[in-house]
């Protein structure tokens, strides 16, 4: 009897283990699942928030629930996926490699590749062909970015570009004319000294131009001045090429001039961010950053005196930016891809319209914000209308003209190398540039350890790469 | 058939006990065994998650010898360690000491010196970011205070370190609790008798205090070391191993390798070498204890 008893609570404990581990912990914990009503097919999203305010994600799950019937997004939230942060995809690592990955996902688009490569996605060419979407319809280096060994891997979401931003009464009074830019990097050295001032201390009140400010890299630099970074297969690094060392040099040269990093260090210690962002207070005159940074200057001082153009060129040609963005993926072992499809089909095209009319309702209502500047898509007929719903109403000529010069500047956008060690170059890159300017290494040889580094991992890579169906 | 009687007994209750041990064995076999075996094994092949894992034998230990940024993570996380670790003890103890006298009420001074350390460290990062902040910092206008310029804590390559070890000492007060019930076996009578014999606050603390302690010094030493050589959270949440991979700790390159680069089988290997590394230090420990470490006679 006792023996019974006992093997009866071991059988129940043992019972107890393995139903808290073996259901379905990836359904059932959005706000919007209902527990899977009738026949809907549930598709699953990894990366969008409905509860992040202002976002218009709610809006949006709602509307693409109520006008298909047969689908339902069940939207997720992981880490890193809001903004600028960057992407932490050990969940999403995980569930790949369990064989039980959400259906759609939020990536970065230079990652997508990372992923491409080592068979985590499905391609997405035969449901594009089969649902008759024009892909040509999005902006050429945004599909450029996603497509690896032939395929396309994911559909580009939005994107930013970088340009210059410059303040027009700082110009005045350094003596310089407001209405024309820096075009080269020699009046771009120029230009920051003369906006540069220090109090008797001999500390900054007034920085001209921080070439690690804002969102650069030396992805920036270096495709001004001709980089590749990569090769055309995809399997030589470039990083120590002379045009990305000359590049750097040059970095290097603007921050001892102004004194070395360290100096510059101490002072943007002191930066904040919002409404006290250094833009806006005139502790910087010129900075390169994303188009989307105009968003913040509308909210916090409409009636700042700034303008903005394609930042300046070693020789004034050849005036480029770099962009990035994000995508929808469908992992691969989905469990529904073709409605998986339609969902990213929709969010691309339409849902972005939706989730941007909630977004300036709540910029309009609840932030008190006369101006909306959207989110640049990566559709280009969504953002046309985009532009024309809430650009071309503006009253305000200076924010107007730099949310065009930010759209416009995605003709001659160009996209970070496509390559299965993404990561990794970015990495590098930013690990060369942190010992140049601090004087650790030269810029040469900070480059080629970086490209030593990238270099071998690519051998590895390719050594061992087979193209997946 | 005494002896037979007693042999099935035993047995029979020998069973039933592993049957009532069986999930805490399942436990320990399916999710600790397993996976630091599977660690091993990755630490042997080059794997990346997504695809099957090739074997290339000691490769990445190999590897390991001529990577700059793994000699560089290990010297950083040797400083704060170096740094950390005694500080920790001496203002632990020093709390401790202050705090052993029987007034009224010690045991709310004693609660909050405690509290610190029982703050997640996520949540005290966030706020320690703050405490760090140049301009409105806390400690920034502490500094301010007494006259001198405040540095760029968390932004400055050279003051980096030192923040986050400072940020370190908060959390003393954990070290405290275990001084005070050291503190508390030590027997009045050794006071008594030294008091007796004309000695003063000094001699006393390090001819009885010291030696009586020592057990407890050696504990949290080891204790300490084993920790800190993993501090990871604050480099993570704060500085992102910056500026100028100042932070960068050896537990955060490992992290970066795992889940930025995807090669899952280098840092598996960086792991085992960590295991080793603290080991070796911790058996070190335990040979020089001897020349330092008494035991309680009585």
């Amino acid at each position: 009897m006792k023996k019974i008893l006992v093997l009866l609570l071991v059988l129940m404990l043992g019972i107890s283990f393995i139903s808290c581990g073996g259901s379905d912990t990836l359904s059932s914990s959005g706000p919007n699942a209902s527990g899977g009503t009738g026949n809907k097919v549930q598709v699953i999203v990894w990366g969008l928030d409905p509860l992040s305010p202002g976002s218009g994600n709610k809006e949006m799950v709602e509307a693409f629930n109520k006008s298909h019937d047969n689908i339902e997004l069940v939207p997720q939230t992981t880490p890193g996926t809001s903004g600028y942060a960057t992407q932490d995809v050990s969940k999403l690592l995980a569930a790949i490699a369990a064989g039980n990955p959400p259906d759609i996902t939020w990536l970065d688009r230079f990652t997508a590749a990372q992923f491409a490569a080592r068979g985590a996605l499905t391609p997405l060419d035969e449901y594009i062909e089969s649902s008759g979407l024009d892909i040509s319809q999005y902006a050429d280096y945004t599909v450029k970015e996603i497509t690896f060994d032939g395929k396309i891997w994911a559909l580009p979401w939005d994107t930013d570009t970088r340009i210059l931003y410059w303040n027009k009464d700082l110009f005045k009074e350094a003596g310089l004319d407001p209405e024309t830019p820096p075009d080269t990097w020699d009046e771009l050295k120029e230009y920051t000294r003369k906006l540069t001032k220090t109090n008797d201390k001999g500390e900054f009140t007034q920085i001209g131009y921080i070439p690690t400010f804002g969102n650069t890299s030396m992805y920036l630099y270096g495709f001004q001045n001709g980089a590749k970074f990569l090769s055309e297969d995809g399997k030589t690094a470039l990083l120590n090429a002379p045009e990305v060392v000359e590049a750097l040099e040059f970095v290097v040269e603007l921050m001892d001039m102004l004194g070395g990093a360290e100096k510059i260090n101490a002072y943007t210690a002191t930066f904040q961010g919002e409404a006290n962002d250094p833009f806006l207070t005139g502790q910087v005159a010129m900075l390169v950053t994303v188009n989307n940074a105009v968003r913040g200057y509308t909210r916090y001082k409409p009636d700042l005196n700034f303008g903005a153009a394609l930042p300046p060129t070693p020789t004034g040609e050849n005036k480029i930016t770099w962009s990035g963005g994000w995508s929808w993926a469908i992992p691969k072992k989905a469990k529904h891809p073709e409605e998986a499809f339609e969902v990213i089909k929709w969010l691309t095209t339409e849902g972005m319209k939706v989730q941007q009319a909630a977004a300036a309702e709540y910029n309009k209502n609840e932030l008190g914000n006369k101006y909306y500047a959207p989110f640049p898509s990566a559709y280009e007929p969504t953002n046309e209308e985009l532009l024309k719903t809430y650009v071309d109403t503006m009253d305000n000529e200076t924010i107007k003209k730099a949310v065009y010069v930010g759209m416009d500047a995605m003709g001659v956008a160009l996209h970070r190398p496509v390559s299965p060690v993404g990561e990794l170059m970015w990495t590098e890159l930013g690990k060369a540039l942190d010992k140049a300017i601090y004087h650790e290494m030269t810029p040469q040889e900070a480059l080629d350890a970086a490209n030593k580094v990238v270099q071998e991992e690519l051998d590895k890579f390719w050594a061992n790469y087979k193209p997946s169906n | 058939m005494a002896r037979l009687k007693s042999n099935r007994m035993a047995r029979k209750e020998a069973i039933t006990g592993y049957i009532f041990a069986s999930p805490w064995l399942i436990g320990f076999v399916l999710f600790t065994a397993y996976p630091i075996i599977s660690s091993i094994l990755y630490s042997l092949m080059d794997y990346n998650i997504l695809e099957t894992p090739r074997w290339i034998g000691i490769k990445n230990y190999a590897d390991l010898i001529n990577d700059r940024s793994f000699w560089l993570s290990l010297g950083n996380t040797c400083y704060y360690v170096i740094f950390s670790v005694p500080l920790n003890m001496i203002i632990g103890l020093s709390i401790a000491l202050l705090l052993s006298m029987d007034i009224k009420g010690i045991a709310v001074y004693r609660t909050l010196y405690y509290m610190p350390s029982i703050v997640p460290l996520v949540a005290s990062s966030v706020l320690w970011s703050w405490m760090f902040n140049p301009n409105f910092g806390l400690l920034t206008h502490a500094v301010r205070f007494f006259g001198l310029k405040a540095p760029a804590w968390l932004s400055d390559p050279n003051w980096a370190k030192p923040s986050l070890i400072i940020m370190s000492l908060w959390g003393a007060g954990g070290g405290m609790i275990i001084y005070l019930a050291g503190l508390k076996n030590i027997p009045r009578t050794y006071y008594e008798a030294a008091e007796l014999d004309g000695a003063g606050l000094w001699k006393k603390f390090i001819h009885i205090t010291l030696p009586m302690l020592s057990p407890t010094l050696f504990f949290q030493l080891i204790m300490g070391l084993i920790g800190s050589f993993q501090v990871f959270t604050q480099a993570f949440m704060m500085t992102g191993g910056g500026p100028n991979e100042s932070t960068l700790f050896y537990v955060l390159y490992l992290y970066r390798n795992a889940f930025q680069f995807w090669k899952m089988g280098y840092a598996s290997a960086l792991a085992w070498v960590l295991f080793a590394i603290i080991m070796v230090l911790t058996w070190l420990n335990f040979v020089v204890s001897k020349y330092w470490v008494f035991y309680d006679q009585t």
